[in-house]
């Protein structure tokens, strides 16, 4: 059972699927999601896909603030999700309610209402953010960042 | 020595049927995406994706204990359905009078445990795939029956392994080769492939049938649409088409994988480059199909 187990999370790395929830973005970034699946970018050759239901997937792509009126069915949807999954926000709409921040029906970012793992930025973030900023969670890629230290800040 | 053959077959149509689907499913899906000009999965993706599922966590959306137990019939079911196709001989492992019933019989419940599955699941679009499913079912699986039962017509017995021998030795007459050609033109509703994928049509119905499965028991639903889909192709390869059979054991198994590759290439084809149909027109399509099928049992019973 264990083994079995072992495989799982090592497959797991090579066959994520993504649901894609809108909490009431623009659809910029929605429009940016579907470019990766598109032949230019592809994203089926790292084992991704699409799939149309909560109970399938992997990981939840939550784009948009989270608007009063959607708040349950985020909560809905988070537990609907098997285990193991990640939550990646997307845009920065769903990161910090974006230039809704402070509006009367704007609870704010995602990570209010549920866990986040992984934020990717841009307003719309480009087809290759998003690809890179999955890839580096599932360790595809290596983290390219530099610790800040405080002769690059400058003080 | 009989004993041996029977323990052997066995084992090369299990490999064959359950664990080498997922690379034939691999191989599906890079000939579509190379038709769609990508680069698409590796070939051990659909391997990936069952290893995944079986690690993912259970949910319970109903207390149904049909939801519970019927994705594992349908596993069961193939296997069984499995053993009674020859491959590596002329003779299937299990070879008794009437195996012909059980296998239409068998094939049958494998549809049927994903109806089950997808009726107890409380989900309204799982109703409205299990319903389409129901219908297309109920209208394709009399074209395989009945062109099983003019083979076995032709051949004077109701054994799988008699109508293969019968055919290898005496070539096709009218009747099985009408039947050839609509087995043929039935298989990608058989296998539920993309002009008839009307009961978990992604777009429209969310994966009808499988959307309230998550975990082990999607995997296993899963893992049997690709066992499904060379289970049929191995019914259309070794039963309607059986030439090039030789003595050797090894040989045969190899000519059948072949066999099943071509085909399934030319079913991908067809996938990417059609659209799905309306339920309604295929029901006509497999209506139409089932009369001519019909009329191969007159020809059988013609001497044709």
């Amino acid at each position: 059972m264990s083994l079995l187990k072992k495989l799982a999370q090592k497959a797991l790395k090579k066959s994520i699927w993504i649901f894609h929830v809108n909490t009431g973005a623009c659809n910029g970034c929605d429009i940016e999601l579907l470019d990766i699946f598109t032949p230019f970018y592809d994203i089926e050759r790292f084992g991704m896909k699409a799939v149309s239901s909560p109970r399938h997937a992997d990981a939840l792509v939550i784009s948009g603030p989270v608007t009063r009126p959607t708040v349950d069915f985020v909560k809905a949807v988070y537990d609907a999700t098997p285990e193991p999954k990640i939550v990646i926000a997307l845009g920065s709409c769903a990161i910090a309610g974006g230039i809704w921040f402070d509006s009367y029906n704007v609870v704010g970012g995602v990570d209010k209402i549920i866990p986040v793992n992984l934020y990717i930025p841009g307003c719309p973030p480009r087809p290759e953010a998003i690809l890179f900023g999955i890839a580096q969670a599932l360790g595809i890629s290596k983290k390219k960042i530099k610790p800040i230290v405080a002769q690059q800040i400058g003080t | 020595m009989k004993l041996e053959f029977t323990v052997a077959s066995a084992f090369v149509n299990l490999f064959i049927v359950l664990i080498l689907s997922p690379l034939f499913d691999g191989l599906t899906r890079k000939v579509r995406a190379l038709i769609q000009s990508r680069v698409g999965p590796p070939p051990l993706q659909s391997y990936y994706d069952i290893l995944k599922l079986m690690g993912k966590e259970d949910l319970k959306s109903t207390i149904n204990p049909l939801f519970r137990l019927s994705p594992y019939m349908s596993v069961v079911s193939i296997a069984m359905a499995s053993l009674l196709i020859p491959i590596g001989s002329l003779t299937p492992p299990l070879n008794f009078w009437g195996d012909i019933f059980l296998f239409i019989y068998v094939i049958t419940v494998v549809g049927i445990a994903i109806i089950i599955t997808a009726s107890a699941s409380e989900n309204p679009f799982a109703y409205i795939g299990a319903s389409r499913k129901m219908m297309l079912h109920l209208s394709v699986e009399p074209i395989l029956a009945i062109a099983l039962i003019t083979g076995a017509i032709n051949a004077g017995s109701f054994k799988i392994g008699d109508i293969v021998k019968w055919y290898y030795t005496n070539g096709p007459n009218v009747s099985m080769v009408l039947a050839t050609v609509c087995v043929f033109f039935s298989l990608q509703a058989l296998i539920g492939k993309i002009p008839f994928d009307i009961s978990e049509a992604e777009q429209e119905l969310a994966e009808g049938v499988l959307i309230e499965l998550s975990g082990p028991k999607y995997a296993c639903v899963k893992w049997t649409n690709m066992s499904r889909q060379v289970l049929f192709c191995l019914v259309f390869t070794q039963i309607f088409i059986p030439w090039p059979f030789t003595d050797y054991f090894l040989i045969n198994v190899i000519i059948s994988l072949l066999k099943i590759t071509v085909l399934l290439f030319i079913s991908s084809l067809i996938e990417a480059l059609n659209p799905r149909l309306r339920i309604d027109q295929a029901l006509k399509y497999n209506l139409t199909l089932a009369l001519f099928s019909l009329t191969s049992v007159f020809l059988a019973l013609l001497r044709l």
